[in-house]
Parts: C-alpha cells; structure tokens; sequence
C-alpha cells in the first residue's frame, strides 16, 4: 500500500488549477484513488517538476487518447522524427483548408491570438468548418498550443523513465505535443517541458488523471476502460508499436474485481457502474465504426443509438458510414431508411475512403490532388494488408 | 447543543445496504427526542425510508422541493417538516421531558432532485455541488437542536454532500466479512470528505449489529467470529462501547413488530425488557460519546398496545 496521499494538497492544488471550487466529484476521486493505493503527489512535488527536454520524452503506445491521426503516431512510436510528422501532417490540413478556400492560413495568428485570423458571420472558429478528421485534430492542437503559448502551462505532465535520458508520457501527450509543435513553428522557450517525474507505469493514475479531465472522447474511455481491465486482471499492457482497436477490444472477456465497478466509474469520470458497461460495449464495435466514432468525437449515446437501430453489423457499418460522410459535408448515397437514421444524421461533408475509391473513374481519381491521392492510397493499401 | 445555533448533525451511513441504518436512524432521532431535543431527521434515502418508520403518509415527500429551493416564496425546510407522534414513538426518559420530532421527508423524487443539483449547482444557485445540504441545515438552525441524516449506501455523491454538513458519523455494520470489509471504503470517504472540506467531521462510532435472518438464527457463527475479529484488529478505538465493553445489538423482529404497529420499541411493553436495555445500552453509549449522561426509561409512562 502506497503511502498516504496529502489529499488536502491534492484538493487545493486541484482548486488552483481549475480555478473551480472544489466538487463532490472531486472528493470521490480522491477517495476512489486512495482505495486504488494510487499515489498522490503533494502541491509541493507538483510545482518544483523538473523541465525535461521535450524530445526526450516519447508517447504511450495503448494511452486512451489519440492526439494526432493514427497512422502519424504510429510513425511517432516507431522513431520517425516529430518534425517531418508534422510536416507531413501540416500539408494533408493545407489540402483540406484550401479545398473549403482557406488557403495560406498563418498559424501564428492563432499561436498569438492576433485578430487577423479568418472568419465569416456564419462560424465562429476554424472547427466550425467541415473539415477532415486529421485537420480537426490539427486545429485542436493548434488550440492547445495557442493557450501554452499566451497563458504558459499550468500543469505539468507525468512521465516515467524507459531509458537514458528517455522517458515516456504516462498522462500529457496533448501538451507535450503542444510544446513540440510550438518548436517545430519557431518559437523559443518549449525545448524543454514541466514534468513529474514517476517511478513506472501506473494506469490507475492515467485514468484517475484523464477522468478527473473529462475531455476523452468515447472511444477515448473505453480505450482507457480496457487499459484499466487489463491491468485489474494483470493482463499484459506492452504492445509493439501502437495499440490497435482489437488490441483494447480484447479486454471484453475481462471482468471488473468485485467490489470494484464504482472506483472504475469514478476513475473514467463516470456516474455510475451502470455507465462503464454501456462504454464497455463501445470494445465490441466493428473496426470501422470505432476508427470514425473517435475521429468525430461521436459521443457514447449516439453509438448506443446507430446499434440499436441497426440490424446487423453490415448495416452498422452502413450507418456510421453515412454519417461520416455527412459530417465531412457530404451527402451519402441513400437517404436514411429509418426514423432512427435521420434522427442521428448531422450535416457535414465527406465520404469514405471506400466508397471514394469504387464510385470514381480512373480519370477522376489522377486529377485528385497528390496528397488526397496520397492519403487515399495509403488508406487502401492498410485496408489491402488487413484482409490478406 | 452547538455553538450558533446550528443544529449537530449526525449521519448515519454505511457504504453496504442491510446493516439497519434506518432503525439506527429512527432510534437515535427518538432517543434525542425523548432528551427534550427539537430534532429532525432527514430522509437522505431514495427508498423514503422514515417515512415508513414513522408510518407517515406517502404523499408527505418534500425534500426534493428544499434541495432545489424551489419551495413557495417565503417558506423553508421548517414549514414543510413532518411532525411525528409524540405518543406513540417519543420515549419518556426519567427526570427529562420530551421534544419534538420531525421528519424531513425523502423519495423518488428525492433522488432525481440530488443527480439534478449535483450535475448542475449553479441552476439552484450553488457555487460548489457540495452546498446541496447547507442551505436547508442553516436554515433550521435556532429551531433544530438534532439532525438525524438517513443517507442510502449507494448513492456516492449524495452521501458526499451529506458528509459536508455532518459533525458526526455512526456506522452500522454487520458482522458478515463482506459488510466489515465495506468499513475500509466508507471510512475512507469520510477521511477524504474531513481533510477536503469538513474538518470537524468525526466518526461518532461503530456499532455492529447481529442480524439473525443472516445468519438464520446461529449468533455464535464463524462468521459473526471473523468480523469481530476483523474489527478488533482494524478499528478498535472507533467501536462504540459501553465502559470498556463494545456494544452490540441486534436486529429483531421485534424491530420489525413496532415499525409494523406504529410505535417506537420504547413506548410500549412490547417487545421485551431485555430488546429495550439492549438498544438503551447502545444509546446510553452514543451519549457518553457525545458528553451527555446515562439515561434511564420512565417505566411508567408507556402505552400498553395489544400484540397482534
């Protein structure tokens, strides 16, 4: 049993940062944390965090959270470098922005809050546009980075070492992305990044931090529920490369230790045991739906609704993949079937890669720009790999 | 009893259902009662519990409208308290004369007004979730001397809010393995809710309770033995105790008789002596915990009800 936590540091601290009174939520955290043996830091470790040099730290193969697309990360977890990633990255989101006329976008305009950023009556910031899963994450980073740049960063991030002079994130990605990107776009004073330095791997600690955040996206908590099944029923929690979707899905056969279900709901920021079991189902989704939940943020209800309503997996896929399409602008080839669809369906554009692919003409497909050739390409040829 | 005229607040709570949380609620509200209090006790259970311990009629659920304030303009939880019969659940103490005793009544709608306030403070004016309980707790300061909080085992956040304004926490348990573990996580709580936010929350004791449907009839029972044992081991200093012994009691059916009939085990011949000294005991020990002295039943004024 760890030693015992300063819960009235950890309750001030929490105070301080948030600038929020402190909650009930709050206290059952601390309470669930303490039955956990989780460790907490007192205020006084949490200022004095040692700034570590950013490119030291390397990201979390199974973390619940995905801050950049996919296939990006998985070059980030294999060694590629963060700055031809971003790169890359920045010239897919260029693509995107031009083809909704937003060419030559300055991204320092939003870094520094200037008032010559772009915008119409009709929305009210770049998220408003209907933009392509991997530019939406761009812009969210972009956010983030904006307010490390103008405000400076509140809360250190936690890592543990894996090496000589390297560490890995165990909660933080987002911001130590952050400080990399504001690097890699010129400024100065992000090489190195506040962090608290911890002895190993604890997931209990990652939940107990990204619940007390509740900024995870659906799949983003039953990522994280099936980390925390895992380690519960001292399952393996290394993987090679990134943590692919039946990676976490394998957790399904798992069960929460008795007497447990109500500290598992409190970890993951949710209001009852009740609640962990409908994002528990989220692991059963087909691979599809589970990659477009997480890319649009699909909310937990909404998924619940799409598998109810559908009668088979087929026709799951079916749904999920009409409302992407719609959610990047996009009209899907048939109208919705039932009452059910049209009641979950947004208005948005976009199509899928799949159907892209089979409805264009071998014309149509060459006089694709090259990064949207590119992208679709390296879509299919994954897919390819996949079924063989 | 307490200083400004706030009522002290005693909860009584324990994390697992079944340990007789509403009869200890119900006994210490009347015990308080028959020492001259003015007390109140509060249904903090979605089940409305007192209200059947006190056979109040089922429509007389208010506390939903107090939570939310949302009670006609002018009127607080004071005017909408429901008054107990003196006669029938008030025991008569020698050398005291009785109170009064209320019953701020729960329900269902009880506990959709609690998720409500907790996921939105601000809609009812509150800075901070944990405020769900103050405003009614100060307002029946200079009328209230006791609240009694009935609090439910399941519903975390509400028992949270409730600790927030508690000065003193009893916990029934009873002797089974699972309920004893149970202790860890409820005291627990009550450290977290103490160092957080209410730092004269204290733990008035704990009062293990045979329960003979348990363990069908058998007290001496392995089981009884390893939760004994666990709480000597564990948590000694917080049993409650009567001189140097620990207390215990029982739960009856003879508990269940006077609920059934309408009556507190007190105002009446029935049950036996022995069930009335054994809750006395108890009593006599939350009383010494609190600094009051031993008190002793009028033998003679009680009413004589006929045994079904």
């Amino acid at each position: 049993m760890s030693k015992q936590p300063s819960k009235k540091d950890l309750m001030r601290a929490r105070a301080q940062d948030t600038g929020k009174p402190i909650n009930i939520d709050d206290i059952m955290r601390a309470a669930s944390n303490m039955r956990a043996g989780v460790e907490q830091p007192p205020a006084e470790e949490v200022s004095a965090a040692a700034a570590l040099p950013a490119a030291w730290i390397v990201p979390d193969p199974v973390q619940p959270r995905r801050a950049m697309p996919e296939l990006l990360r998985s070059h980030w977890l294999r060694g590629s470098a963060i700055e031809g990633i971003f790169a890359q990255w920045e010239h897919e989101v260029r693509d995107d922005f031009n083809q909704l006329g937003l060419a030559g976008l300055d991204w320092t305009a939003w870094i520094e809050g200037r008032d010559d950023r772009p915008g119409d009556e009709q929305r009210a910031g770049l998220l408003d546009y209907p933009l392509h899963p991997d530019s939406r994450l761009w812009v969210k980073l972009l956010h983030l980075a904006s307010s490390i740049c103008q405000v400076g960063l509140e809360t250190p991030i936690s890592v543990y070492p894996v090496g000589e002079q390297q560490y890995q994130v165990l909660v933080g990605e987002r911001r130590l992305l952050s400080f990399r990107f504001l690097t890699w776009l010129g400024y100065s004073g992000f090489e190195a990044i506040p962090a608290l330095v911890r002895d190993g791997y604890n997931p209990f600690v990652q939940a107990a931090e990204n619940g007390a955040r509740q900024d995870l996206n659906a799949i983003g908590v039953a990522r994280q529920l099936a980390i925390l099944l895992k380690a519960m029923n001292d399952q393996p929690l290394a993987v090679d490369g990134q943590a692919t979707q039946s990676w976490y899905a394998s957790a399904l056969e798992l069960t929460i230790p008795y007497g447990r279900a109500e500290d598992v709901a409190v970890m993951l920021g949710l209001s009852s045991p009740r609640s962990v079991r409908l994002y528990r189902q989220l692991l059963a989704l087909p691979r599809q739906v589970w990659n477009w939940a997480d890319q649009f943020d699909w909310p937990e209800g909404k998924l619940r609704l799409m598998v109810r309503a559908a009668a088979n997996e087929d026709e799951l896929i079916r749904m999920a993949q009409d409302e992407a399409m719609r959610e990047m602008g996009q009209q899907p080839k048939q109208k919705p079937r039932t009452l059910t669809e049209r009641v979950i369906q947004h208005s948005a554009r976009g199509v899928s890669v799949m159907h892209k692919l089979s409805a264009m003409s071998d014309d149509e497909l060459q006089a694709l720009p090259a990064s949207e050739r590119k992208r679709l390409i390296e879509a299919a040829r994954q897919l390819i790999d996949r079924m063989q | 009893m307490s200083e400004n005229n706030k009522p002290l607040v005693i909860s009584v709570f324990m994390s697992k259902g079944g340990v007789t949380k509403t009869t200890q609620a119900a006994l210490l509200a009347q015990f308080f009662a028959g020492l001259g209090y003015t007390t109140v006790v509060i249904d903090w259970d979605q089940q409305g519990s007192q209200t059947t311990a006190f056979d109040l009629p089922a429509s007389g659920e208010v506390l939903h409208q107090v939570i939310t304030n949302s009670l006609p303009p002018g009127m607080t939880i004071r005017d909408v308290l429901t008054p107990v019969d003196s006669e029938r659940y008030i025991p008569r103490f020698k050398g005291y004369d009785p109170g009064q005793l209320f019953v701020a009544q729960g329900g269902s709608d009880t506990a959709i007004a609690i998720d409500q306030v907790i996921a939105s403070p601000a809609k009812f004016g509150m800075a901070s979730n944990l405020q769900i309980l103050q405003r009614p707790i100060r307002d029946l300061a200079g009328f209230a001397d006791i609240v009694i909080l009935d609090m439910g085992p399941s519903d975390q956040r509400a028992v949270i809010g409730a600790l927030a304004v508690t000065d003193y926490v009893l916990i029934p348990t009873t002797l089974d393995e699972l309920s004893v573990r149970q202790l860890i996580p409820t005291l627990q709580l009550i450290a977290v809710t103490r160092e957080a936010v209410n730092p004269s929350l204290d733990v008035l004791g704990i009062l293990p309770v045979l329960t003979r449907t348990f363990f069908g009839g058998l007290r001496a029972s392995n089981n009884t033995q390893v939760g004994r044992e666990f709480l000597t081991e564990n948590h000694d200093s917080l049993l409650l105790r009567s001189g140097n012994e620990p207390v215990e009691i029982e739960d009856r059916e003879d508990w269940r008789d006077a609920v059934r009939l309408g009556y507190s085990i007190f105002n009446t011949p029935f049950p036996s002596k022995k069930v009335q000294n054994e809750a006395l005991r108890y009593l006599n020990a939350v009383a010494k915990r609190l600094g009051l002295d031993d008190v002793h039943l009028d033998a003679k004024a009680v009413l004589e009800v006929e045994r079904e």
